[in-house]
């Protein structure tokens, strides 16, 4: 069983706080692109703010640009967002008991949150919900500046900020590292999801990987 | 955008965050797949980083950040701050690319 910490959810912003500015710049991305592709402001601001899924959204952005189905779309963010399934499933015992409570905490769900929160024997609420709302403002106020004032955004990747995320999944990974088979199985898992890339629809080698860790002998 | 295409998308996201903390409400995950869940957590952080700084658009890929990135691992190694690694990071990958 998983102890709950009790960190507050100022601690989880606090942490989440150097990436703001790099979720605020994908968001601006992401409203650039809607928009030059003639989707509005009002459509793709609603979609970050309720979505919240960048890999997930650009894919649909994608789709929609390719004159793809509604079906490809959602197979794709399917297959994007899978692993939440066991995000959700690893962080629900720190979560509200109140249902209604329950869901709108589960909305702030990423990938950062969740790597920040859950840790091998225990699992942060406050840390997952500061982070998360971090994230959710960035990333829904960049779509918003981005639809809105479009290229005059400018590029984003001359400062080095898309680094950041990258960055902070390796910090988690190093501070998570206990033993040295540890650092074997995130290698391994490396090398394995990029290798399977070339040959899987996006998101799908992440599904291997999740897979084939979860079905690990121990 | 097509309202049809964002409440579909919107739906299936909020599906899948929302769908274990539901189905469990208060119970505990069995101890096993806890500890399979657990151990899983490495794993999945070392894919993500792959496919992030080794992909593009499923082709392998190398480009500046990974030498930024592995400077953030030096500094958080060294200092265990987030902020200065995250810096570090940023700093070495505008850097190579302003050099480039």
């Amino acid at each position: 069983m998983k102890k709950v910490t009790g960190e507050r959810a100022r601690d989880g912003a606090r942490l989440a706080l150097p990436f703001l500015a790099a979720d605020f710049v994908d968001g601006a991305a992401f409203g650039v692109i809607a928009a030059g592709i003639g989707l509005g402001v009002a459509g793709p601001v609603l979609l970050s703010a309720i979505a919240f899924s960048g890999s997930a959204q650009f894919a649909a952005l994608t789709v929609l640009g390719d004159r793809g189905s509604l079906l490809s779309i959602l197979l794709a963010v399917a297959a994007l967002n899978a692993r939440y399934l066991v995000y959700g499933a690893s962080v629900a015992p720190a979560l509200s008991r109140n249902p209604v409570r329950r869901v709108l905490e589960a909305q702030l769900l990423t990938d950062a949150s969740w790597a920040l929160s859950v840790r091998e024997t225990s699992v942060s609420r406050g840390l997952m919900l500061g982070s998360g709302a971090i994230s959710w403002i960035g990333w829904t106020g960049g779509t918003a500046a981005g639809a809105l004032f479009g290229s005059a955004i400018g590029d984003y990747r001359g400062i080095g900020l898309d680094a950041a995320l990258p960055a902070f999944f390796v910090c988690l990974l190093l501070d998570r590292l206990a033993r040295r088979a540890d650092l074997i199985a995130g290698v391994l898992a490396g090398v394995a999801a990029v290798a399977l890339a070339p040959y899987l629809p996006p998101g799908i080698p992440l599904v291997v990987v999740l897979a084939a860790a979860l079905a690990r002998p121990r | 955008m097509r309202w049809e295409v964002i409440g579909a998308v919107a739906a299936l996201c909020i599906a899948l965050r929302v769908a274990a903390p539901l189905l469990l409400r208060g119970r505990e995950l069995p101890p096993a797949l806890e500890a399979r869940l657990s151990g899983a957590i490495v794993p999945l952080l070392g894919a993500l980083i792959a496919i992030q700084l080794f992909t593009h658009g499923g082709a392998t890929s190398i480009d500046a950040r990974a030498p930024g990135v592995a400077a953030a691992a030096l500094v958080f190694a060294w200092r265990r701050s987030f902020v200065m690694a995250l810096l570090a990071a940023a700093a070495i990958t505008a850097a190579l690319r302003v050099a480039a």
